[in-house]
C-alpha cells in the first residue's frame, strides 16, 4: 500500500501520469480494493466506481461495512446488468442496459464525472470481467474513451486492477489501459 | 483427510450473500463436499448443490450416511442424463441434460433459489468438472451470472476447485468474484 | 490438406531457377504459390493499394498465420484508433482474441508520435527494435508507412528512413509488410521513392464489375525469389483473402490412362468410342457440341448418371440453367439426382453469370472435385462460358488448366457446347464448323461428338457421329438417335 500511497501523492502534486494499474492476488483481491479506497478516500478524493464484479447492493454495502464512506462514490452498477437482473433504482447508483453498450457506459462515467467537484478517482473494477462480455475491439474503444478523459487533467485518476495470474495482463497494461504507472500490491 | 475444525471455523463467519471458493486436492473433494453439506444444513441452511462430479443417487446415499439431513438438500444433477441413467425429478433432484447445458443450470437454479424458504446456499461441486465440459470464456460469464444473481438474492455460495486442475486464467477470474478462497 | 495437394498438378511447382531464399508462408490461400513459396524472410515488402482494397485484412491474415506457425508479430497502427483495426477483423474466421490477449500479436499504437507534425525518426526505430526484441517478433506490419512518411515530408529523409527500418528488421530477423495508402489505383506510393527500398511490393486494386467489386493482386517486385506476375484476382471472405492464381500443370504427370473406360451411360455409344473398347478413356475431356435442343444436356446427364449408379462421384457444374432445372429435367427421365447430392455424391456448382471469373470458377471446380474426389464432371456449357466473360482466350486458358487438372486427377469430363453451325448432312458437307473458336477449343479437348439435325420430309431427325477421340479407334459413322422418355435412343447409321 506504500507505493500505491507514493504514486498518488505524486500524481495529486504534479498532476502527471494518472493512470495506475493495480495488481492484485486473485485470493485477497477484494481486501486490496477496500484498502485502496481508503487511500484514496484519505487523500480527499471522490469517487466513480464502475463495478463489472459485483451488483450495487452487495459492494455498497461490503464498502460501508469496512467505513468508507458511498456518499461520495457514485456506483456503475455493470455486475447487474451483465447477468440480466432486475434493478432497482437506487441513490448513488447508475444502471446501464444489459446489452453493456460502450457508449452508454462512457455517457454514465462522463456524467458522473461531471456531477462532482474537486479531486476524483475513476475505479474500473475490473476491466478484464469487462472483456468477458464484449469483444477485444470493444475493450479498446471503452479505454480510448477512459483515457481521453484523465489524460492532461490533473484532478483525475484512473484506477484499474487485474490479477496477477491473469494471462493476459500484460496486454490489459500496455496495450488496453496503457497505464502510466503499474503498482503490485501484495498486501 | 480434511482439517473439519478449520474449515468450519472458516464457514462460522460468512454472510449471508458471501461466496467462497474452496480449494483442495482430487483426493480430498469428497470430504469437503461432506463436511461443507454437513456444517451447513446442521446451521439450517438448505444446500443446493450442482453436482458436475457425482451422480445424485450416489451423493444421497453418501449424505444418509454421514448423517446430512438429506430434507435440506436439493441437487441438481448434471451427471445422470448425460449418462444415459435414471433421470426422473423428483422433490430434491432436478435433472439437467447435461454438465454444458449452462442457460438449462442457470434457470433451474434460479427456480430452486426462489421455491426453496429460509435461509440457503449453492454449492457448486466442481468447477475443475465444469471446466472440462465447457470453454473457459463461457463458463467464466455464467459463473459470474450466477454468483451476481445469487448476490442480488442474498444467497451464499460455495465453490470447490480442484487444485492445479484448474484453467489458471480462470481460477483467477472467478477468485477475484469471491468474498474468501479457503484452501484446504 | 496441404496447399499443395488442392492446388498443385502433379506435386510439383514448375520452378523457372532454383533459389535458396527461405520462404515464409503467408497463410493467404493462393499467394504462396504467386510467390512460388511465400515472402522472403527477414525483408521489408511494401503493400500498396487505395482505400478498401483488404490491406489491413492482408496484414492481419498474414500476422495470424504467422502465429500459428510459432512466430511472434507485431501490428503498429500509425492512423486509425486500434479498436478500429481490431473490429473490422473480429469477424474474420482467422481471428484469435486469445492470440492478441497472451501478446503473441501484439498490437500498438503509435499515433500520437505523429500528431502536430512532431516526429523523431530515431525515436520510431528505437521503439520497434525495442518492441520487435521483447516479443522476439518474427512479423511485422506497419499500418501505414503513409502516415510516417506525411510527417517526415522530404524525399530523401523518406528513403534515408525506410533503409534505416529495413536494415534494423532484417537484423532482428523480422520480416515486414508496410502498407502503403495511396490515393490512385495503379501507383505504390505517395512521394513516388517509398517503393524503391523495399525487397518486395505487391500492389492490391479494385474495379467496378457489374455486379460486383473484382479485385486483383499483382506482384510487382520480390527480390532474391521468381514470382508469377500478372494480376491474380482474388476476393475477401470471412474465411479471409483468397488468392485465384493460374495452377501450373505438370504435363508429365497429366495423362490419359486409356487401360481406364468410363461409360457414357447411353447404350450403343461406348462402342463407337473405340470399337471393342467400351467408353471413354480415363481423363478425356469430351465435347458434346450441337445446336439448340439436339441432346447436348442429356448426353451429360446420361454420362452423369451412368458414373452415380456405380458409386462414383460427379461435379456438375451448371452454366445454361439453374441446378434445380437440371435436377427437373431428370427427373423428366426418370433420374433422381436430388438424392446424390443430398448423400453428399454429387455437387452442383451454379456459379452467377455476372463478373464471372474463370480462375474463380476454376478453383471452384477444383476444390469441389478434391472434395468429395469426383471421377466425373459436366461442364454445360462452355459457349455460356464464353457468352459471360466475353474472352475467348481467357476460356481457352481455362480449359487448358480444367483439362490438365482433371487428368492428374484421374477424373473424366464432359463439357457441352452450342455450336450454331452443325445443321445439316448433305452428302460432301464440311463435318464440323469453320468457326475460329471451336477450332481453337477443339484441340484441347480429347473427345468431339456432334449432334445435329437433319430435316427427313415433314420432320427433323437427330444425328451424331463422333468427330474424335484421342488415343482411340472410334466410329467414323454418322448415326441417327432419338431422345425418349428414359432418355438418348442410338439408332441406325444414318443414310441420306
Amino acid at each position: 500500500m506504500e507505493k500505491l500511497e507514493s504514486a498518488l501523492n505524486e500524481i495529486l502534486k504534479t498532476g502527471k501520469g494518472n493512470s495506475i494499474l493495480l495488481e492484485l492476488d486473485a485470493e485477497l483481491y477484494f481486501k486490496t480494493i477496500i484498502k485502496a479506497i481508503k487511500k484514496l478516500q484519505k487523500k480527499g478524493l471522490s469517487g466513480i466506481y464502475v463495478s463489472t464484479q459485483r451488483p450495487f447492493k452487495n459492494i455498497s454495502s461490503l464498502l460501508k461495512k469496512e467505513g468508507i464512506n458511498i456518499n461520495k462514490i457514485i456506483f456503475i452498477d455493470v455486475a447487474s446488468a451483465a447477468s440480466k437482473e432486475a434493478q432497482e433504482k437506487c441513490k448513488g447508483c447508475v444502471h446501464i442496459s444489459p446489452e453493456l453498450d460502450v457508449d452508454e457506459l462512457v455517457e454514465a462515467i462522463y456524467n458522473s464525472a461531471e456531477k462532482m467537484k474537486g479531486k476524483k478517482f475513476i475505479f474500473i473494477d475490473s476491466i478484464t470481467t469487462f472483456a468477458l462480455y464484449k469483444p477485444i475491439s470493444e475493450s479498446l474503444r471503452f479505454s480510448e474513451f477512459l483515457i481521453s478523459q484523465v489524460k492532461g487533467k490533473k484532478d483525475i485518476i484512473l484506477i484499474l486492477n487485474v490479477a496477477k495470474d491473469l494471462s493476459q495482463k500484460k496486454f490489459i497494461r500496455d496495450v488496453v489501459m496503457r497505464a502510466d504507472k503499474t503498482i503490485e500490491i501484495k498486501d | 483427510m480434511i482439517d473439519t475444525k478449520k474449515l468450519k471455523a472458516e464457514l462460522e463467519d460468512i454472510p449471508n450473500d458471501s461466496i467462497v471458493l474452496i480449494e483442495t486436492s482430487a483426493e480430498k473433494a469428497m470430504d469437503v463436499n461432506l463436511a461443507v453439506m454437513k456444517i451447513l444444513t446442521d446451521k439450517d441452511y438448505t444446500g443446493l448443490i450442482i453436482s458436475a462430479s457425482r451422480p445424485c443417487k450416489n451423493l444421497l446415499v453418501l449424505y444418509e450416511k454421514n448423517s446430512i439431513n438429506t430434507k435440506k438438500v436439493m441437487i441438481l444433477c448434471a451427471v445422470c442424463k448425460s449418462q444415459g441413467g435414471d433421470a426422473k425429478n423428483t422433490e430434491r433432484v432436478i435433472h439437467l441434460e447435461r454438465i454444458s447445458a449452462l442457460t438449462e443450470m442457470s434457470i433451474s437454479l434460479n427456480e430452486a433459489i426462489k421455491k426453496t424458504e429460509g435461509g440457503k446456499f449453492v454449492f457448486i461441486d466442481s468447477i475443475t468438472t465444469m471446466l472440462i465440459y465447457n470453454k473457459p470464456n463461457v463458463f467464466a460469464i455464467f459463473i459470474h451470472s450466477i454468483l451476481t444473481k445469487m448476490r442480488m438474492n442474498m444467497v451464499s455460495g460455495l465453490l470447490i476447485s480442484i487444485e492445479n486442475e484448474t484453467n489458471k486464467d480462470i481460477r483467477a477470474e472467478i477468485a477475484q468474484l469471491c468474498d474468501k478462497v479457503i484452501k484446504l | 490438406m496441404a496447399q499443395k495437394d488442392k492446388l498443385s498438378v502433379g506435386g510439383q511447382y514448375p520452378q523457372k531457377s532454383s533459389s535458396t531464399v527461405l520462404q515464409q508462408k503467408t497463410g493467404i490461400r493462393g499467394l504462396d504459390e504467386t510467390l512460388n513459396g511465400g515472402i522472403p524472410k527477414y525483408t521489408l515488402t511494401l503493400l500498396a493499394g487505395t482505400s478498401g482494397t483488404g490491406k489491413t485484412i492482408f496484414g492481419f491474415q498474414w500476422l495470424f498465420a504467422g502465429v500459428k506457425q510459432g512466430e511472434n508479430g507485431i501490428y503498429i497502427s500509425m492512423t486509425e484508433p486500434l479498436f478500429m483495426a481490431v473490429r473490422n477483423i473480429e469477424s474474420m474466421e482467422f481471428y484469435d482474441r486469445k492470440v492478441i490477449e497472451q501478446e503473441k500479436l501484439r498490437l500498438l499504437d503509435l499515433k500520437e508520435i505523429l500528431t502536430y507534425g512532431k516526429i523523431d525518426p530515431h525515436a520510431i526505430l528505437e521503439y520497434i527494435e525495442k518492441q520487435v526484441k521483447e516479443n522476439n517478433s518474427k512479423r511485422l506490419v506497419i499500418d501505414s508507412i503513409t502516415a510516417i512518411l506525411y510527417a517526415l515530408n522530404d524525399k530523401a529523409k523518406i528513403i534515408q528512413f525506410m533503409f534505416e527500418l529495413k536494415k534494423l528488421l532484417g537484423a532482428l530477423g523480422c520480416t515486414t509488410i508496410l502498407l502503403s495508402k495511396v490515393t490512385e489505383p495503379k501507383k505504390y506510393s505517395v512521394y513516388d521513392v517509398e517503393e524503391l527500398v523495399p525487397d518486395g511490393v505487391i500492389s492490391l486494386n479494385t474495379s467496378i464489375g457489374e455486379n460486383q467489386i473484382v479485385r486483383n493482386l499483382q506482384v510487382i517486385k520480390m527480390r532474391g525469389i521468381d514470382f508469377r506476375s500478372g494480376a491474380v484476382i482474388f476476393d475477401i471472405y470471412s474465411s479471409g483473402i483468397l488468392l485465384y492464381p493460374k495452377i501450373p500443370i505438370d504435363r508429365s504427370v497429366a495423362t490419359t490412362k486409356f487401360k481406364i473406360r468410363l461409360s457414357s451411360g447411353i447404350k450403343g455409344v461406348d462402342a463407337l468410342c473405340d470399337g471393342g473398347n467400351d467408353g471413354f478413356p480415363q481423363g478425356h475431356v469430351i465435347m458434346v457440341a450441337g445446336n439448340t435442343g439436339s441432346g447436348k444436356t442429356t448426353f451429360g446427364l446420361h454420362f452423369l448418371i451412368d458414373g452415380l449408379k456405380k458409386g462414383e462421384r460427379a461435379i456438375y457444374i451448371a452454366l445454361e440453367e439453374s441446378s434445380s432445372q437440371i435436377k427437373k429435367t431428370a427427373l423428366e427421365h426418370g433420374w433422381d439426382l436430388e438424392k446424390y447430392e443430398k448423400s453428399g455424391k454429387l455437387i452442383f456448382i451454379n456459379p452467377d453469370l455476372i463478373d464471372l471469373n474463370t480462375d474463380k470458377l476454376l478453383y471452384r471446380i477444383l476444390d469441389a472435385v478434391n472434395k468429395i474426389n469426383a471421377k466425373r464432371v459436366i461442364l454445360d456449357s462452355i459457349s455460356s462460358l464464353e457468352s459471360a466473360t466475353m474472352n475467348k482466350i481467357k476460356v481457352r486458358e481455362f480449359l487448358i488448366q480444367f483439362s490438365g487438372f482433371m487428368k492428374t486427377k484421374g477424373t473424366t469430363s464432359m463439357l457441352t457446347y452450342l455450336s450454331e453451325e452443325a445443321f445439316g448432312a448433305e452428302s460432301g458437307q464440311l463435318i464440323g464448323s469453320g468457326s475460329s473458336s471451336e477450332l481453337r477449343l477443339s484441340s484441347i479437348v480429347d473427345g468431339i461428338i456432334l449432334l445435329r439435325y437433319v430435316e427427313r420430309g415433314q420432320s427433323v431427325a437427330k444425328l451424331l457421329n463422333i468427330l474424335k477421340m484421342r488415343g482411340a479407334s472410334h466410329n467414323k459413322k454418322i448415326w441417327q438417335f432419338e431422345i425418349g422418355k428414359n432418355g438418348v435412343i442410338l439408332g441406325k447409321i444414318f443414310k441420306r
